[in-house]
């Protein structure tokens, strides 16, 4: 008998597509147009969400063959549509980002064990005892309108402490404070307890505090030097 | 009133944990009279809560990275179904291929079958007489006197001169007016293109003749390189076992070999008698 139960609640916990919020029902009813091989439908999803998926890889993953590897996910996502479906608040969206997440925690092993092969690449960070630096290189990327947005200073900041961040960080930090996650669905993505969530996002946040901190000193620092250059 | 105001103080490690409250967003409003309390009291608190504010405020201030204008349209291009070319439509298939090579097979044997024989001694084996030309070089001869040592030499082209030395029967035998024999009882003359001691050694002639009594006597007959010498002429009964290849497309090799010995073998078909005449492979095995 409560074994019954337990399905019946499970059942319902399952929305269907008349069931769920308005604002969702729209991606429902295209995530199912999709599935029938409706490539308008799923043209529509690849509109909502692509800058979304674009900006989880390019956080995790540099600016290098972030389009090449979004595409690639939303390639994953439509080979595999057929086996997704609506779980309790689980949303296409939660499913497209923890795919997303995926292929760049697999992308980033990959250039590591690549790195460990060939050496490092001329263009990786630099490490140093403070953590990782980029290199300054002016090459043809920094033509890019994406990159041309970061030329500030402050910006270009954190981008770089957020590359030397240990990845688990960074993920945490690119979910919930760059893309403007909800805790809730954040941990859905990453399948992970809310209160665990929490707690990552705590640490990461300190973490990053921490290095945007030294960051500042040195620049502290560096004005200070100057200054004391020009002096007569 | 002072009590209640211990009561109400948090603690350094209280406020930390408030303070990540507060930046989630989560932190009650009755909390934040008591934090901004200790914040105010506590230098060390104030400095860490600003810390924590100065480097949100730049992580929030983050632009959005811009994907590529064309994006969205190359995803959508290249999530379009790609439709299979029907097999109707290709101009080739698995068994037309199949038959083509199967063609290709019959036509070989056929032409081996019905060609003309040629003449033996243009087959690629012949025996020089002592003053020719191609056999001038000294033989360094082992265990037979220089005298006796025939000189052979492979002559991979038709139009090489017929030699007065040749080889019948499984002997050699001196032509008419020649001046010396063999005195082998079974000879095994075998022909064939020696591995090179050095990479950029030069390929020559090496003949091995056989007797019982030194089965396996080398003699290096002339030194002048071989252009195509890859033919060997053994005795029927008597075939070096091909090495074993370990590498290699043994179905390039097995249809290649096929088309080849036929070919090769209608070509030498007027070879002595109890000679064998069969291809061998860049490798030095024999084609099976």
């Amino acid at each position: 008998m409560g074994a019954n139960v337990l399905v019946n609640k499970e059942k319902a916990a399952v929305p269907t597509a008349a069931a769920v919020a308005p604002e969702v029902s729209e991606e429902v009813l295209l995530v199912e147009r999709a599935r029938e091989g409706d490539t308008e439908a799923f043209g529509r999803l690849v509109d909502m969400y692509h800058r979304r998926v674009y900006g989880i890889v390019y956080r995790m993953c540099g600016a290098d063959d972030a389009d090449d590897l979004t595409q690639e996910i939303f390639l994953k996502a439509l080979s595999a549509l057929r086996s997704f479906q609506f779980q309790g608040n689980a949303s296409f969206r939660t499913w497209l980002y923890r795919i997303a997440v995926n292929a760049s925690i697999n992308e980033l092993r990959r250039r590591k064990r690549r790195r460990a092969v060939e050496g490092p690449s001329l263009d990786a960070p630099v490490s140093t005892e403070d953590g990782s630096v980029e290199r300054d290189l002016a090459d043809e990327n920094d033509l890019l309108p994406a990159q041309e947005v970061e030329r500030n200073e402050t910006q270009r900041a954190v981008r770089e402490i957020l590359a030397g961040m240990r990845p688990q960080h960074r993920l945490v930090l690119t979910l919930v404070d760059l893309e403007g996650m909800e805790y809730r669905e954040a941990a859905q993505t990453l399948r992970c307890p809310l209160g665990t969530l929490k707690s990552r996002v705590a640490r990461a946040r300190d973490a990053f505090a921490k290095e945007y901190e030294k960051y500042q000193q040195n620049l502290l620092l560096q004005a200070e030097q100057r200054r004391l250059r020009h002096l007569p | 009133m002072r009590r209640m105001n211990k009561l109400s103080a948090i603690n350094c490690k209280q406020t930390e944990r408030w303070l990540r409250r507060r930046v989630a967003g989560e932190l009650p409003a009755s909390a934040e009279t008591r934090l901004a309390e200790h914040l105010h009291a506590c230098s060390a608190c104030a400095a860490s809560a600003r810390r924590l504010e100065t480097a949100l405020a730049a992580l929030h201030a983050q632009t959005a990275p811009e994907p590529p204008r064309d994006l969205a349209r190359r995803i959508k291009m290249a999530a379009l179904p790609v439709r299979p070319v029907a097999a109707s439509q290709r101009w080739y298939s698995a068994p037309a291929l199949a038959a083509a090579g199967l063609a290709l097979a019959v036509v070989a044997l056929a032409l081996s079958v019905h060609l003309p024989p040629t003449t033996p001694p243009a087959s690629g084996v012949a025996v020089a007489p002592a003053n020719s030309p191609v056999a001038a070089a000294p033989p360094a001869v082992r265990g037979v006197s220089r005298a006796a040592a025939p000189r052979l030499a492979a002559l991979p082209t038709p139009s090489a001169t017929p030699a007065p030395l040749r080889a019948v029967r499984g002997k050699i035998v001196p032509a008419p007016g020649a001046g010396f024999s063999v005195p082998a009882p079974a000879p095994l003359v075998n022909v064939a293109r020696p591995r090179p001691a050095a990479a950029h050694a030069e390929p020559s002639v090496t003949a091995a003749v056989m007797t019982q009594a030194d089965s396996a006597t080398p003699v290096r007959l002339a030194s002048a390189p071989l252009a195509r010498p890859r033919v060997a002429a053994v005795k029927a009964d008597d075939e070096p076992r091909a090495a074993r290849r370990t590498s290699g497309n043994f179905a390039d090799e097995a249809i290649g070999g096929m088309i080849a010995g036929a070919v090769l073998s209608s070509y030498l078909e007027g070879a002595p008698n109890g000679v064998h005449v069969q291809p061998v492979s860049a490798s030095g095995g024999a084609f099976r």
